[in-house]
Formats: C-alpha cells, structure tokens, sequence
C-alpha cells in the first residue's frame, strides 16, 4: 500500500512538474510580439535571415576593414553569400527557372493577393500569440492573417485540401513550441516558387529574459528544394502594439500603368 | 525593379498619395523648363510599417510641393521606391527603414569610440 502511495505521489510529481514547465512555456510565448529589434541582427532578420547570413554579416560588422562601409551594403553582401553559396545549391531546376523572383511581381503587390503559408510566418511586425487548452492562434498585423496550430495531438483530416496558410499541428519541446505545416497550397517562399508537396518544421524559443522571440523554420518540398533549407527570424516582446484591420487593399494602378508605359 | 544602389531626385507637386495597404503610393507632378509636366510615380513601405513610424495619410497633402528622393526604377521609367523627401520648409521625412539604419549606423559608431 504503501509502495502504491509512494508511486501516485512521484506521479502526481511528475505530472504537476510537466504541467508547470507546459504553463510556463505558454506563458512565455503567449502575447505580442512585434519589431524588429533595434540591432543588426533584429533589422537583418526584418522579414526572414539564415544563421549562416547571420555570422556571414557579424563577421563583416566586427571587421575594422569594413568600418567605413554602411551597414546596407554588408547586409546586401551578406544575402548575397547566403544566396549564392546556401540557398541556390539547394534549388531544383524547376525552381531556379525563376529564381529570384522580382519583389515588384509580387501578388501581394500587384493584386492584393493576401500572402501564404511560408511568406505570412516571416512577415514583419506583429504577430500576436494566444495560448488556448487545445489550440494555439497566431495572428499576425500583416494581412490581419489568423493561423491556427492545433495541439490537442489531433492529425490532419483525411483528403484535407491544400490551403493558403495549410494544416499546423504543434507541441512543447521544453520551451520550444514546435509547429508541423502540410497541406500548404502552391506559393512563394523567400524569393522562389514552392510546391502544394511544402511541408514545415518550426520551431519558436523564447529568449531567457523574455523579450526576444526567434523563430527557426525548416521546409522541404521535393519539387522547390533538393534538400531542407532552414530560415530564422526574429522578434521583439511589443506588448503595447494592436493589430489592425487589413480591409483597404488597393491595387496600385498608377504603378501598374508606369510600369507598362516602360516595356 | 529598383536599383538600390542608384537615387534620383525629383521637385514637384504631389497629386495623390495613398496610405494604403500592401504599400502606400504617390504620384507627383514635375514641370521641366520647357514647360513639359511628367508625372512620378513613387513607391514606399508598406502601410502597417509607416504607421507604426507614426505616418498618417495626411503626412504628405495633395498640392504640397516636395523635393523627392528614392531608388530609381531600372527599367528608366519615371518611378521611384522612397528614401526622403524635404518640403518647401525644409522638413525633412526619411524613409523610417533608413532611420533604423541610421541606428544601427550609430551603434557602430560608438562601438569603434
């Protein structure tokens, strides 16, 4: 009996321990976030940066050489690395047909196409978390983009159409909340064309002070990618900024019509 | 689309400008010294980023005139994406970007002191 007593108490333990750890790593992540943070690393990390572009463009900051240089042009030599020596081996030739696509053809841009899956994850500014029992919301400034992340431990549906912001299943890993994405409709991820086959890892951690929010996401897609490509981007803790509605949209006609006037 | 490496400045009369979402936009009349008018079509950020700068569709007013400054496009045409603009008094509005750049600037500035 008392062997029994013994083990419901270290049970009881055990599970009040996980559930501490589960409510402070919600704790944590739940609220706004928004940015980016005011250093090089924050603004580098804007709209989605890589770990390797990162040291790349650390070590250019810390060279006395480059001290004359503005900040731009190493961010600008930093991308480029990081695209000519990561991102472009990684790209199938399907993909490199037109890589890097033109941000003016940009839908978003041109026909108020609100954004996917893999463009809405790294977009800039807000992006307001909200920890329930069995789901998580992200719910990001631009586009006003709702997502939803279940982590009740349920799969996705069977025959489950592609969408725009796809199927997101999550849980705690320690502190991190891990996200896996399918059912991901064909769009743009960074400055090349994904398939409906996209699939996602993501990973988000809290800083231990609490204030700077990295997310680390790693996608595959046999079609856009020969092997998985892993991009980072960062917060800031904003807990006195709102989000507003996204409901004025305006094809940009004049812009347009220059623009055909050139050709 | 835009040459980032490049500016180009115009002076002239803004006829429209739209704070909108995914990206505000102005047009702006210029008169060369022929009397000949070309209008310029300008691009900025998009609008959740200028108003979080503190931007508001009345920082800029129709029949305000402005000397503007921006990336030009490459293909020639008479379009530029925003770095700053200075009005007949003088105030200066920067891109808030380039302020954060700036700063970052500054930071580097005094890491080196």
């Amino acid at each position: 009996m008392t062997k029994v007593i013994t083990r419901i108490i270290f049970l009881a333990g055990i599970l009040m321990t996980w559930n501490v750890q589960a409510q402070s790593s919600a704790a944590g992540l739940s609220g706004m976030w928004s940015g980016p943070p005011d250093t090089p690393e924050g603004l580098f990390c804007f709209f989605s940066c890589s770990d390797y572009a990162l040291e790349v463009q650390v070590g250019l900051l810390d060279d006395p050489a480059n001290d004359d240089r503005p900040y731009g042009a190493l961010t600008a030599q930093a991308n480029r690395m990081f695209s000519d020596n990561v991102m472009e081996p990684k790209l199938t030739a399907a993909t490199l047909t037109t890589y890097p696509l033109d941000p003016a053809e940009d839908p978003g841009f041109l026909k108020c196409e609100p954004w996917g899956f893999a463009r809405q994850i790294f977009s800039p500014h807000q992006n307001e978390i909200t920890i329930e029992a069995d789901h998580i919301e992200m719910h990001y400034g631009e586009w006003d983009a709702r997502r939803m992340i279940y982590t009740d431990g349920r799969t996705a549906p069977e025959n489950l159409q592609a969408s725009l912001l796809g199927y997101s299943v999550g849980h705690f890993d320690g502190a991190t909340l891990v996200v896996s994405t399918t059912h991901v409709s064909a769009g743009i991820l960074s400055r090349f064309d994904h398939s409906d086959q996209l699939t996602a890892e993501e990973r988000y951690s809290v800083s231990a002070d609490g204030l700077i929010l990295t997310l680390d996401a790693t996608f595959s897609d046999p079609w856009a990618l020969k092997q998985p490509l892993t991009l980072k981007k960062i917060w800031n803790w904003s807990l006195d900024e709102e989000i507003y509605s996204y409901t004025d949209c305006e094809i940009p006609t004049d812009f347009i019509e220059s623009r055909g006037a050139a050709r | 689309m835009f040459d980032g490496e490049q500016l180009v400045t115009v002076t002239g009369t803004v006829t429209r400008f739209r704070m909108v979402n995914p990206h505000a936009m102005m047009s702006i009349e210029t008169v060369d010294e022929s009397g000949n008018t070309q209008s310029w079509s300008v691009e900025f950020d998009g609008r959740l980023h200028l108003t979080r700068a503190g931007w508001n569709p009345s920082t800029f007013k129709v029949g305000e005139r402005l000397e503007v400054t921006g990336n030009p496009a490459r293909s020639g045409s008479s379009m530029m994406f925003f770095n700053s603009s200075v009005d007949a008094d003088g105030v200066k509005i920067v891109r808030p970007r380039l302020e954060l750049n700036e700063s970052i600037e500054e930071q580097r500035r005094q890491r080196r002191a």
